[in-house]
């Protein structure tokens, strides 16, 4: 494959801005773009906006929440397609051919009674186009694919006789059934143990290589960042604060509550013995501030944070390449 | 950076928790799962059959009506009532008699008519047919309308159809069968002249007929019960439709109409199941009234001529079947609901088993 | 009682308590307050209404409007006659079969699923035709078969309170079970009987007036609501408009009467509830199976009728 074609955008969000309720912008100027083949993580507390932004390039965003401006393309060139204010139709074209989505609490996702067998060659019978019998191979092939053993067996299962960890890899499997370009993953892992968890990360690397797939994985869990994408962007209060190669920005964080994280989170420093906080609260859903939207809590914080909108500017630091950017003035100023 | 743990499969993928069974997957392992619980039902079932025939045994064990009143009226003697009482039976102690009683009837025989002394079944088995073809028709229009109407307006919940049948089934819900029916009387019988407001021709004489005289106590019957369905389908079904299966199935590319039918409706739908369960007795009920109304040779009739007079084998005979075929409607019902959901198959808990 | 006065700030359960009110002073003075002599023949039959005759005569000529009030009196009593009974039998049972041991409770909820089976108005005919035909005997029989409603309803308030710790501290304590039954139980149980008791009347009311239609209960030319349709029936042509009258009266008793159980709900569970079709709504009865004051926990605690039937299925 040409790397020319790898590096069109398979996914586009350009100046997403989503309010809820009465009028409160919840994800505000948020742009990013996810190539093909590339697994980008998006990371953030509860309320950063993050799960919004992912429900938005889902067409799954609550009753009270809409989406007030901006974009978002699925494709490039004649196979790209506008999904904000798109119509149920065109969801139903998009979804499972071309995104797809695994979710935590895979049992709830799953109709719980019919079997595993039935929910998986639905989706190849109905959206396939797949007869019967090549229905039912094609399911036993992805079943075992995605590590169950016995898939035999797990095809007339009903899902309550199924672990968590059993459970997500037949999502996975429905997920990944029609080939889409783009895999969701919004706290897919957050549910399982440890130990599952890990092995459905690599799952995905491995369908990753295997499907051509694009990965977009929605997480709080820094740890999960650091072993599965290759870029991260960071949530903070609804704005994508910093982004770039996940080593990189978790190596060297280039905006102050990136570095928190960091801080809190203590990926590999086991030496460590006191517990990071970070102090204060994030800003309550839709509030209006004046400048950065980490400042009240920021120990960098000057009269240039809050003096107006702090774009998200491509950052040159030293160790860095081009694809940085960060959301601070203070670090974006040369060393 | 990965840690050691992935490559090897530490937790055992088998499929299949400890207690279960080894066979190879299929459909067997599951129908016997059903059939304890089915089991049980048909316990419950028999037991409530067998109550309920004590129950009308009993009224008439208590009732002062004796054969001799019945025929002779007031003429009857102390020896006259001594005699016919004898003639029937009624002489032996109250336990043996019921069993007879139950007996006779499990082999299709309830006795004589104390009046006629036409063995009590052939008039049942004249009447019954009545009831049970207009009840029939009754159920299959209730669930047609009912089941239609929820769906539509489920399909695009808050929309002008949802909003329209929300309204029709409440107001038609204060309505009891009898006035709907006396209005269907006065407005398609009397005034438009459209259907015959009275008299019954049977299905197997002329069909078509059968279906004039029908159509409207079916239909004074069945709307009741159809509101009930549609309210209650609508509402499990916009419910379950923000359930997270459905949601998952929607992002498999489902239509809507796929995403109800093929998944929501089988689930959502035992509630529902259990309203269409709940019309049986209904129905049956309300049938008696409709005979009344629209002057219909059924059941109600014999029963209540009976009564009347005093004739009790009759009007246990007519209580004894009606019951039956409720508890019959009942046990089917039930039935479905267990094939439906396998999980309730379990224990009677919705949860499921082993995360 | 608060529950009262909460009751009396919802507007609609104001208008329904006014509705009932006028019927049931209807119930007790009616047949005097009539114009004229509910049984008294005119010579202008079936007339249209009037100034004489406000709503008309009937087929013999007798007043309609007098018919209608003193005819109240019959439908109401009758009603209250087989909701008392009802309440009697299964508040008590409820409570009992929820300490009486497992073979009592199966027994007990068997006998239930008996008396819920059995088609009302062919019980009725049948009692009628074995215990004599009088309004008492048709209304205790109605009364049994209404039972298993509150016996359901105060079962389930029981059930959920027995497991709840503030009653098993109780009777950890060595409360006996009367103590705890009339402590802490009845305060849970009133509410909810009383919503289903309204309920009852309503059903109650539309009973009593079936099985006059079908001649049970009452000995014409006396009159009642639903006699009186009955009747009105073979005079359609004539009088197409007759029933509306009858009809009326009891659609807007028997709604006023689920208006006020489901008001009675609400001023008891302390929430405002959003309501869509508003008044249609409540007056159409729609049920609500689960019990007020208990907490409520997804499965198993508090059954509803739907899992409760299934738990039945599967005990």
């Amino acid at each position: 494959m040409s790397s020319q074609l790898e590096a069109l955008p398979m996914l586009q969000v350009e100046g997403l801005q989503v309010s809820v309720g009465d009028h409160l912008v919840a994800v505000r100027d948020v742009s990013f773009a996810i190539r093909r083949g590339e697994s980008v993580g998006l990371v953030g507390e509860s309320g950063s906006g993050k799960t919004l932004t992912c429900r938005s390039v889902l067409g799954l965003l609550p009753e009270t929440g809409e989406i007030d401006h901006g974009s978002i393309v699925l494709g490039s060139g004649p196979d790209a397609v506008e999904l904000t204010g798109a119509r149920r139709g065109t969801w139903d074209k998009v979804r499972g051919t071309r995104v797809a989505a695994v979710f935590q609490d895979p049992a709830s996702y799953l109709n719980p009674s019919l079997t595993i067998g039935h929910q998986v060659d639905e989706v190849l019978r109905v959206r396939g186009g797949l007869g019967r019998r090549a229905a039912r191979e094609r399911t036993i092939e992805l079943l075992t694919e995605v590590g169950l053993h016995d898939a035999e067996l797990v095809y007339h299962r009903y899902p309550f006789e199924l672990s968590g960890g059993m459970l997500q890899r037949v999502i996975i499997a429905i997920a990944v059934s029609l080939n889409p370009e783009l895999l969701i993953a919004d706290e897919a892992t957050t549910a399982l143990d440890t130990v599952v968890q890990a092995e459905i990360l690599e799952l995905l690397q491995r369908l990753r290589r295997t499907h051509q797939l694009s990965l977009l994985l929605v997480t709080h869990d820094l740890a999960v960042v650091a072993e599965t994408c290759e870029r991260v962007l960071v949530m903070y209060a609804g704005e994508i604060v910093e982004s770039g190669p996940t080593d990189q920005v978790l190596g060297d964080p280039q905006h102050p509550y990136t570095q928190a994280l960091m801080g809190v989170a203590s990926i590999g420093d086991w030496s460590r013995r006191t517990l990071d906080t970070i102090p204060g609260q994030p800003p309550a859903a839709g509030e209006e501030l004046p400048g950065c939207r980490f400042a009240p809590r920021c120990r960098y914080a000057a009269a240039e944070c809050v003096a107006g909108p702090i774009p998200l500017a491509p950052v040159d630091a030293g160790s860095g390449g081009p694809g940085r950017a960060s959301r601070c003035v203070r670090v974006a100023v040369p060393a | 950076m990965a840690s050691a743990t992935t490559g090897a499969t530490l937790t055992p993928q088998t499929a299949v928790p400890a207690a279960a069974s080894t066979r190879r997957g299929g459909a067997a392992p599951h129908l016997l799962a059903a059939l304890r619980p089915l089991g049980r039902l048909l316990l419950t079932t028999a037991t409530v059959l067998f109550l309920a025939s004590v129950i009308t045994f009993a009224l008439g064990a208590f009732s002062k009506s004796n054969p001799a009143a019945t025929v002779l009226g007031e003429t009857a003697t102390e020896q006259d009532i001594a005699t016919m009482n004898h003639q029937f039976g009624l002489d032996r102690p109250l336990v043996p008699r019921y069993f007879t009683w139950l007996g006779d009837a499990l082999h299709g025989d309830l006795g004589k008519s104390w009046f006629t002394t036409v063995p009590v079944s052939d008039s049942i088995k004249q009447a019954l047919p009545v009831d049970l073809s207009i009840a029939l028709l009754a159920l299959v229009l209730a669930i047609l309308l009912g089941t239609g109407a929820g769906v539509a307006a489920a399909l695009r919940a808050g929309g002008f159809v949802d909003r329209a049948v929300t309204v029709v089934c409440s107001v038609v819900a204060t309505l009891p069968p009898f006035v709907i029916g006396i209005a269907l009387i006065v407005l398609l019988a009397v005034k438009a002249r459209l259907l015959p407001a009275g008299g019954y021709v049977a299905l197997d004489v002329d069909p078509v007929q059968w279906l004039r005289f029908s159509i409207l106590p079916a239909l004074a019957l069945s709307i009741e019960v159809a509101a009930n369905i549609a309210r209650q389908l609508r509402t499990s079904l916009v419910g379950a439709l923000r359930e997270n299966y459905a949601i998952g199935a929607e992002m498999r590319g489902f239509s809507r109409r796929r995403v109800l039918f093929g998944h929501v409706l089988r689930n959502a739908i035992s509630p529902t199941l259990a309203v269409i369960g709940m019309a049986i007795p209904l129905i049956i009920g309300g049938a008696v009234m409709t005979e009344k109304l629209f002057n219909l040779p059924g059941i109600a009739q014999l029963a209540l001529q009976s009564a009347q007079r005093g004739d009790v084998p009759v009007v246990l005979g007519t209580l004894l079947v009606t019951a039956v075929i409720v508890l019959i409607g009942s046990l089917v019902v039930n039935a479905l609901q267990l094939m439906l959901n396998p999980a309730a198959r379990r224990a009677g808990t919705l949860t499921g088993g082993a995360r | 009682m608060t529950t009262a006065r909460n009751l009396l700030r919802i507007p609609v359960a104001r208008v329904a308590l006014a509705v009932l009110a006028v019927v049931l002073l209807l119930a007790v003075v009616g047949g005097m307050l009539a114009p004229y002599d509910p049984l008294k023949q005119y010579p202008q039959t079936l007339a249209g209404p009037s100034a004489h005759h406000w709503l008309g005569t009937d087929y013999v000529g007798r007043d309609v409007l007098s018919r209608l009030m003193a005819g109240t009196r019959l439908s109401v009593i009758g009603a209250l006659e087989a909701v008392a009974v009802g309440l009697a039998l299964g508040v008590p049972a409820g409570l009992a079969s929820v300490w009486m041991g497992r073979l009592g409770e199966w027994v007990s909820l068997r006998v239930t699923d008996t008396l819920m089976m059995l088609p009302f108005t062919v019980f009725a005919i049948a009692v009628a035709g074995t215990l004599g035909n009088g309004l008492h005997q048709a209304m205790i029989a109605v009364g049994v078969l209404t039972s298993p409603g509150f016996f359901r309803i105060t079962r389930a308030v029981a059930l959920g309170l027995r497991t709840t710790h503030y009653v098993e501290a109780a009777e950890l304590m060595g409360a006996s079970r009367w103590w705890t039954l009339r402590t802490h139980i009845w305060s849970k149980v009133l509410p909810n009987v009383a919503v289903a008791a309204a309920h009852a009347m309503g059903s109650a009311l539309l009973v009593v007036a079936s099985l006059a239609f079908l001649g049970l209960g009452i000995i014409p030319p006396t009159p009642t609501w639903g006699g009186m349709l009955s009747s009105d029936l073979g005079f359609l042509e004539q009088q197409a408009w007759a029933p509306i009258f009858p009809g009326l009266l009891l659609v807007f008793t028997v709604g006023s009467l689920n208006i006020l159980a489901d008001c009675i709900r609400e001023a008891a569970s302390g929430e405002a509830r959003r309501r869509r079709g508003g008044v249609l709504r409540r007056a159409a009865g729609r049920r609500d199976h689960t019990p007020i004051g208990i907490p409520v926990t997804p499965v198993g605690v508090v059954p509803t009728d739907e899992e409760e039937q299934r738990r039945v299925v599967a005990a």
